[in-house]
C-alpha cells in the first residue's frame, strides 16, 4: 500500500511542515548567497572594479556617483572599489546629483577615455517613487495582515 | 530597474486583466503587491544604504533566491492561506522579473535570471533605464484607466 502513496510535493510539504519548509529555505538561502558571491560577484567585481585601477586599453564599465574633481575641467567618480575614474567632458554634468555609468578605458594618465556614457540624472527622484510606492505596500499590508497564535493571517480588517 | 511605482501598477494591471482570479481577491492581493517588491527589497535596499554590497546584494533578485525567500514568507502564515499566499506571492515577482528583463542599461546589469545555470545576466533589451520616467508615467496611467474601466463594468 505504501508504494502506491503519493510522494510528498512542495505544496504538501508547506502546508504541513512549515518550520522545517522555512529552515530550509532559510538555510539554502544564506548558502546560495555564499555560492552567487563566490561564484559570479568575485570575478565580476574583479573584472569590473579592481582591474580598472592599471592602465589599461581594453574597454571596461565603470559607475558611481559624479563628484567634481580637484583636476580643472574633469570629473570623477568612485567605484565600490574605492578606485576613482577621473574623465573630461565637453557636456557639462551636474556633479553630486546622479549615478554615471561609463564605457571607456584608463589612460596612462590615469584618466579614462570616455566611449559611452550614461546618467541617471533622475536617481533620486526615481527612489523617491520607490519610496512612495513602498509606504503603499506597507499601508495594504497593514489593511489585509493579522498576527495570531497559529501564525500570519490575512484578513481584510473591516471583516474582523 | 524599473522603480517600484512601475512595478506596483504593473500588478494592478495583472489584477485588471484577469479579476476573477482568487489570488487577486481583496484579501491575497497584498501579497501579490509584497511579491512584485520582493526582488527589489534586498538587493535596492542595499544599493541605498550599503552601497559596498551592491554587487552581492543582487543575488536576492535571482529567481531561485526569490523563491526561497516565498517559501520562508509563506511558512509563517496560517495553514489555510499557506498556499494561496505562496502563489500570491510567487505571481508577484514573476511580474516584477518580466518587467525588468525588458529594461536594459550600459553595462552587464544585474539581472542573473537564470543563475545558478548560467553564471551572466540576461535582458531582453526593450526599454532604455533611463526612460523610467516615461515607463512610470505610461505603467500608472494603464493601470488607473484599467482599473476605472473594470469599475464601470462592474457597475454595468
Amino acid at each position: 500500500m505504501n508504494a502506491l502513496k503519493k510522494p510528498a510535493s512542495l505544496n504538501h510539504f508547506l502546508i504541513h511542515r512549515p518550520f522545517w519548509s522555512g529552515f530550509i529555505s532559510l538555510s539554502i538561502l544564506f548558502l546560495g548567497l555564499l555560492y552567487f558571491n563566490a561564484s559570479v560577484i568575485e570575478e565580476r567585481f574583479f573584472e569590473e572594479q579592481v582591474a580598472n585601477h592599471n592602465p589599461d586599453p581594453k574597454p571596461a564599465f565603470f559607475w558611481g556617483r559624479l563628484q567634481s574633481s580637484p583636476a580643472k575641467g574633469y570629473f570623477e567618480l568612485k567605484d565600490l572599489s574605492g578606485g576613482i575614474v577621473r574623465f573630461s567632458t565637453t557636456l557639462n554634468p551636474r556633479p553630486g546629483r546622479y549615478l554615471v555609468i561609463l564605457q571607456g578605458y584608463m589612460k596612462d594618465d590615469r584618466t579614462v577615455h570616455v566611449l559611452h556614457r550614461e546618467d541617471h540624472a533622475n536617481i533620486i527622484l526615481k527612489f523617491g517613487a520607490s519610496a512612495l510606492a513602498l509606504g503603499f505596500l506597507l499601508w495594504k499590508l497593514f489593511q489585509t495582515l493579522n498576527f495570531t497564535k497559529s501564525g500570519l493571517q490575512l484578513t481584510h480588517r473591516k471583516n474582523i | 530597474m524599473p522603480d517600484l511605482l512601475s512595478h506596483a501598477a504593473s500588478a494592478y494591471l495583472a489584477k485588471n486583466i484577469k479579476p476573477k482570479s482568487s489570488l487577486f481577491s481583496r484579501r491575497y492581493f497584498g501579497m501579490v503587491l509584497f511579491g512584485v517588491f520582493l526582488p527589489d527589497i534586498v538587493s535596492r535596499g542595499t544599493m541605498a544604504l550599503l552601497p559596498e554590497l551592491t554587487l552581492t546584494a543582487q543575488y536576492f533578485h535571482t529567481p531561485i533566491a526569490c523563491f526561497l525567500q516565498t517559501v520562508l514568507i509563506s511558512s509563517l502564515f496560517i495553514r489555510k492561506q499557506r498556499l494561496r499566499v505562496f502563489q500570491a506571492v510567487t505571481l508577484g515577482w514573476i511580474l516584477h522579473q518580466t518587467f525588468d528583463l525588458a529594461q536594459t542599461n550600459l553595462g552587464a546589469g544585474f539581472y542573473y535570471v537564470l543563475w545558478p545555470i548560467y553564471d551572466l545576466p540576461l535582458r531582453v533589451p526593450l526599454l532604455q533605464a533611463t526612460d523610467w520616467p516615461w515607463v512610470a508615467t505610461i505603467t500608472v496611467l494603464m493601470a488607473v484607466v484599467s482599473e476605472k474601466l473594470l469599475k464601470k463594468k462592474k457597475q454595468k
